[in-house]
C-alpha cells in the first residue's frame, strides 16, 4: 500500500531523485556546530508568525476607531485570543534576536565569503524586512505606546534630505500620525512585506541547498576521517526538531508568564507619555541619535546619524564583496575585530538605552 | 538476546515519541481550534444584535439590554412600535428609564427626561440620547447603531 | 391736544408699518442718507441701524424718533408737526417699545409667539419701579437689548443671546459706584463665572444650564425671596426640590427666613457639590448651624460616612477591573455594574435632601452590592489571568517529555 502509493507519485513527479539527494545530503559536524542551527530557529520562529498572523487575521480590524476594540475582543472574547496574541508579538521578538545572532555567527565565522556573497545579501535584507515587520506591526495595536513609537520612528525617516518628507507622507498616509497610517501599516504589514520575504526566504534557502552548509575554518586542511559528517535527514532534522521544540517552550512560557498588555487606546491629541522607547532592535539606532549633538559644524545632527548607519548598512551589505581575505589569516582577523567593535556598538548603545 | 533488547528499547521509545508528537500536536491544535470557533460575541463594535423575540417585551416597558459594553434601552410603544436608544444619561452617565406613564424616558438620578424622540426635554441633561434603529425580522428584534 | 397727538401718533405708526412690512426697499428713510454722511457721532446710529431687526423688517427711524423719513430737508424732516421727539429720555423709552410691544395684533403680523408683555413686567422690576421714583441710572430697555444695533435673541452677537447676558447684566452690575448707589455688591459676574452653571454656559455653551435671567427673570428682574428661591432652583433641580420640599428642614428654613437652597449653596457662586459639603469637619455646611452632637450633627456624620464608604468601594471596584481589563480579560459586566454602583452613588447624594440618613444609606445600599460585585468579578479576572498558566503546564509537559525523547533517540541513532 505504502510503496504503491510512493509509485504513483514517483511516476508522476520523480520524487524518488528529490529523496536521494535527502538521503545522501550530509552536513559537516565540527568546531562551533551550534552556531549553525539558528537559521533554523529563525525559520521556525516565522512559521509561527504566519500561522498566528494568520489567526489574528480573522478578528482584527485596521480601522482607528475599532482597532484598539478588535485586539481587546481578541484578548478577551475569543477563546485562546490572549494566547495567540501574545505567542505573535513574542516571536516577532525572539525571531529578530534570532537572526542577530545568526547573521553575527556566520560572520564570525565567515560563512559569507566566496562562493555565499548572495546568500549573506538575501539575509540582509530579510533582516531589513522583519526588522520592518516589527515596525508595521507594532502600531497595529492602536494603543497609546505604539501610537507614539510610531510618531518618532517616522519622524527619523522624514530627516532624510530630499526623499525623506514624501517617503514619511507616503508611509503615514498624511502629514501626521493618523488614522489614515492604520491602513497602510496593515496592508504592508499583512501583504507586502509576506511576498517580499517569502520570495527572498526561497532564494536565501535554495542558495543553502544548492551549495550545501557553509565548513568551519581549516575543515579543509582535514584528513578524511576527521572530517565528520552528519546525515541531513534525519540526524540534522531531528537536532533541528530538538531545538525548535525548546525554543517553543520558551516561547510558550514568555507568553504565558510575560503576556503582552492591552495598553490604553491611541489619544491623538494626547501629549506623549514619558519614556517612549522603540523597539529594542531599534534601540542602539535611536540611543546613538541621542548623543550627536543637535548640529555638527554646518550639517543637521540627526541627519548625520541616519547618513552614517545608512553608509554603515550598506558597507554591512557589501561585506562578503570588500572582505576577500583567507580564513585565518592576518588580515581576516583585522575583519572579525571590525565586527567585534560593531557587536560591541550595538551591545552598549542598546544597554544604555535601557538604562538612561 | 541482546540484541532483541536493544530492538525493544528502541521500539518503545519510537512508541513513546508517538505519543508524545501526539499530545504535543493537540496542545498546538486545541487552541488553534477553539480561536476558530466564533465567540459569544461575534465582533468587536458590534453594530447590530439581536435583542430577543417580540414576547420579551410587553407592551409599554422599557427593558435595558447590552449592546456591545454599553446598556441600551428598548421600548415598546402602546401602538406596538419599538423604539431604542443609547441608555446612558447624558448628564452624569446614570441608566435611564421607560416611564410609561410619562410617555419618556426618565433619568431617576437626577429626573432628567427625553422624549421619544430622545431630545433632552426637562432636567439637566444637556444632549439628547442617542437613537438606535430597530429592525423586525419575523418575530425577531434587532437593534442598529445609525452610521 | 393729549388725545390728538395720542390718535396722531398711532395714526402714524399704523401708516408707516403697512408699508414696512410690504417691502424694506421700497421704503423711504432718508434720515439715513443724510446722517451716514455727517460725522462720527451722528453717523453711527445710522450705521448700526443697518444691522438692526427693526431695520431688516422696514421700520424707519421715524417710527421710534418721529420725524419725516421721507423729506431730505433738514428742516421739514425734524419740524415739530411730523412728531419729531429726538433723542427719548430714559423714562420714556419702556414706553416707546411698548407701543409696538405691548400691542398682539401688531406683534403677531411679525413673530406670532412673541410675548407682549414685557412693559409690564419691567414696571414690576427693581429696575422699573427706581425708573419710575425717577432714577434715571437704572436699565431700561436700551441698556439691555442695544440701542441701534438691536439683533433677535437668537442670534449669537445679540447682547441678550443666552452666552452674552451675564456680561450684559455686568455692564452695570460690575461697576462699583454704580452699584454702590444702590448699596449692591459689583462682583456676582466673577463669582457666577466660576460656578457650575457659569462654566456651562460660558465655557462650555450648555445653554440648558441657567444664566442671571432663569432665576432672576429678565424683563421683570428681581432678587428671589426666601421662598420662591427654593422655586426657582427646583424648576431644574426636580429631585432634589421635591425631596427638600418634604422634609422638616425646609419647614425649619422658612420659619426662620432662610433662603432654602442658597443657605448651603449659596447664590451666584454655585460649586459643584464635593461629598466633603456634608461632613462634620472642615469644608462643610451643617457645622454653620448644627452643634457637635446634636441630632443633625450624628446625622450628617452618618449620611458622610455613607457616601464617602460607597465612593471607596466604587473606586476599588474601578481599580480591580481596570487591572484585570488592562491585562485584556473581559470585564464588560463588571464595567456595566460599576455604572449601576455610580448611579446608587448619584441617587444617594440626591437623597442627602432629605437629610435622613436611614435614606441616604438605603439607596447606598445596592450600589454597594453592585460595587462589590464588579470588584470580585474583577478579581475573578485576575486570578483566571493567573490560572492561564496551568493550561501551559499540561503543553510544557508534552514538548518537555518530546524534547527528553528525541534527545534519547538522537543519541541513539548517533551512535
Amino acid at each position: 500500500m505504502k510503496e504503491h502509493l510512493f509509485q504513483w507519485i514517483d511516476q508522476r513527479f520523480e520524487i524518488g531523485a528529490f529523496i536521494e539527494f535527502l538521503k545522501k545530503k550530509r552536513v559537516p559536524h565540527g568546531k562551533g556546530w551550534y552556531w549553525y542551527y539558528f537559521g533554523g530557529v529563525a525559520l521556525f520562529l516565522f512559521i509561527i508568525q504566519v500561522v498566528t498572523g494568520i489567526l489574528l487575521l480573522l478578528y482584527y480590524k485596521a480601522s482607528a476607531d475599532s482597532a484598539f476594540e478588535s485586539i481587546r475582543f481578541i484578548m478577551s472574547q475569543v477563546e485562546f485570543g490572549w494566547l495567540i496574541r501574545s505567542l505573535h508579538t513574542w516571536s516577532a521578538n525572539l525571531m529578530l534576536l534570532a537572526i542577530f545572532i545568526h547573521m553575527f555567527s556566520v560572520f564570525f565565522l565567515g560563512a559569507y565569503k566566496k562562493p555565499r556573497e548572495l546568500t549573506w545579501v538575501t539575509g540582509f535584507f530579510l533582516l531589513l524586512l522583519a526588522m520592518f515587520f516589527g515596525f508595521s506591526g507594532y502600531l497595529l495595536p492602536w494603543n497609546e505606546l505604539s501610537y507614539f513609537a510610531t510618531k518618532v520612528g517616522t519622524d527619523i525617516i522624514g530627516v532624510i534630505p530630499v526623499v525623506g518628507k514624501g517617503v514619511m507622507t507616503l508611509l503615514r498616509g498624511s502629514e501626521e500620525v493618523t488614522g489614515a497610517t492604520l491602513p497602510r501599516f496593515y496592508g504592508i504589514h499583512v501583504a507586502v512585506l509576506p511576498i517580499l520575504f517569502f520570495i527572498l526566504l526561497s532564494a536565501h534557502l535554495l542558495f543553502i541547498q544548492i551549495q550545501g552548509m557553509h565548513e568551519p575554518k581549516g575543515w579543509d586542511k582535514l584528513s578524511e576521517e576527521k572530517k565528520i559528517y552528519i546525515p541531513f535527514f534525519p540526524n540534522f532534522i531531528l537536532r533541528d526538531l530538538l531545538l525548535w521544540l525548546i525554543v517553543l517552550n520558551i516561547l510558550a512560557f514568555l507568553a504565558v508568564f510575560f503576556p503582552w498588555e492591552l495598553g490604553e487606546k491611541a489619544n491623538l491629541f494626547a501629549s506623549a507619555p514619558a519614556g517612549i522607547k522603540p523597539e529594542w532592535y531599534f534601540m542602539f539606532m535611536f540611543e546613538t541619535l541621542k548623543f550627536i549633538p543637535a548640529k555638527v559644524w554646518v550639517i543637521d545632527g540627526e541627519l548625520l546619524g541616519i547618513l552614517a548607519f545608512g553608509i554603515g548598512g550598506l558597507v554591512w551589505l557589501l561585506i562578503p564583496f570588500i572582505d576577500k581575505t583567507e580564513e585565518g589569516t592576518v588580515r581576516s582577523r583585522t575583519v572579525k575585530i571590525g565586527g567585534l567593535f560593531v557587536v560591541a556598538f550595538i551591545v552598549i548603545m542598546t544597554a544604555l538605552g535601557y538604562l538612561l | 538476546m541482546e540484541i532483541e533488547s536493544t530492538h525493544q528499547r528502541r521500539s518503545f521509545l519510537k512508541w513513546l515519541m508517538g505519543l508524545s508528537i501526539f499530545g504535543w500536536l493537540g496542545t498546538v491544535f486545541y487552541p488553534i481550534a477553539r480561536f476558530l470557533i466564533p465567540p459569544r460575541i461575534p465582533e468587536a463594535n458590534i453594530s447590530s444584535i439581536r435583542v430577543g423575540t417580540a414576547k420579551d417585551f410587553l407592551v409599554g416597558t422599557g427593558t435595558i439590554f447590552q449592546f456591545g459594553r454599553k446598556p441600551g434601552i428598548l421600548i415598546r410603544l402602546k401602538n406596538d412600535d419599538y423604539k431604542a436608544f443609547d441608555a446612558t444619561c447624558t448628564h452624569l452617565s446614570c441608566i435611564v428609564q421607560y416611564r410609561d406613564d410619562l410617555n419618556q424616558i426618565w433619568c431617576a438620578c437626577h429626573n432628567g427626561r427625553f422624549d421619544l424622540s430622545g431630545r433632552n426635554v426637562a432636567g439637566p441633561p444637556p444632549r439628547p440620547l442617542e437613537e438606535f434603529d430597530v429592525n423586525m425580522k419575523g418575530d425577531e428584534v434587532w437593534v442598529t447603531k445609525r452610521t | 391736544m393729549m388725545w390728538f397727538v395720542l390718535f396722531f401718533m398711532l395714526h402714524f405708526v399704523f401708516s408707516e408699518v403697512a408699508m414696512a412690512s410690504d417691502d424694506n426697499e421700497s421704503v423711504v428713510n432718508e434720515c439715513l442718507s443724510c446722517h451716514i454722511e455727517l460725522d462720527d457721532e451722528l453717523a453711527a446710529p445710522a450705521e448700526l441701524f443697518s444691522n438692526d431687526i427693526h431695520f431688516q423688517l422696514g421700520f424707519t427711524c421715524a417710527d421710534c424718533h418721529g420725524g419725516d423719513p421721507t423729506t431730505d430737508d433738514f428742516d421739514e424732516a425734524k419740524d415739530e408737526e411730523t412728531g419729531f421727539i429726538g433723542v427719548p429720555g430714559a423714562v420714556d423709552i419702556p414706553g416707546l417699545c411698548g407701543e409696538c410691544h405691548n400691542d398682539p395684533t401688531l406683534m403677531r403680523r411679525f413673530n406670532p409667539n412673541i410675548p407682549v408683555d414685557q412693559e409690564t413686567k419691567y414696571w414690576t422690576s427693581q429696575h422699573g419701579i427706581s425708573l419710575k421714583k425717577g432714577n434715571t441710572s437704572v436699565a431700561t430697555c436700551s441698556s439691555c437689548h442695544g440701542i441701534h444695533g438691536i439683533l433677535p435673541k437668537s442670534d449669537a452677537r445679540s447682547k441678550v443671546y443666552p452666552k452674552n447676558v451675564a456680561a450684559t447684566c455686568n455692564n452695570c452690575h460690575g461697576y462699583k459706584p454704580l452699584m454702590d448707589q444702590f448699596g449692591l455688591s459689583d462682583d456676582n459676574y466673577e463669582d457666577y463665572a466660576e460656578s457650575v452653571h457659569g462654566i456651562a454656559v460660558l465655557k462650555r455653551g450648555d445653554f440648558s444650564a441657567p444664566t442671571c435671567n432663569d432665576c432672576h427673570g429678565n424683563h421683570g428682574a428681581m432678587p428671589p425671596d426666601a421662598v420662591s428661591i427654593k422655586m426657582v432652583c427646583g424648576n431644574c433641580h426636580v429631585n432634589n426640590f421635591n425631596l427638600f420640599r418634604k422634609s422638616k428642614m425646609s419647614r425649619i428654613f422658612e420659619m426662620r427666613g432662610l433662603h432654602g437652597c442658597e443657605v448651603c449653596h449659596s447664590n451666584h457662586r454655585i460649586l459643584h457639590p464635593t461629598d466633603e459639603k456634608i461632613s462634620v469637619d472642615e469644608g462643610g455646611v451643617c457645622m454653620k448651624c448644627h452643634r457637635t452632637g446634636d441630632k443633625g450633627y450624628t446625622e450628617a456624620q452618618s449620611m458622610y460616612s455613607t457616601l464617602i464608604g460607597l465612593k471607596k468601594t466604587i473606586s476599588e471596584a474601578r481599580q480591580s477591573v481596570s487591572k484585570a481589563e488592562i491585562r485584556g480579560m473581559d470585564v464588560g459586566e463588571a464595567l456595566f455594574d460599576i455604572q449601576s454602583a455610580n448611579d446608587a452613588l448619584i441617587r444617594s447624594r440626591t437623597m442627602i435632601h432629605t437629610f435622613d440618613s436611614k435614606e441616604v444609606k438605603q439607596t447606598a445600599q445596592p450600589g454597594r452590592e453592585f460595587a462589590l460585585k464588579a470588584k470580585q468579578k474583577g478579581e475573578e479576572a485576575l486570578l483566571e489571568y493567573m490560572t492561564r498558566r496551568v493550561w501551559l503546564g499540561t503543553s510544557t509537559f508534552f514538548i518537555t517529555f518530546l524534547v527528553i525523547v528525541l534527545f534519547v533517540y538522537i543519541k541513539k541513532i548517533e551512535r
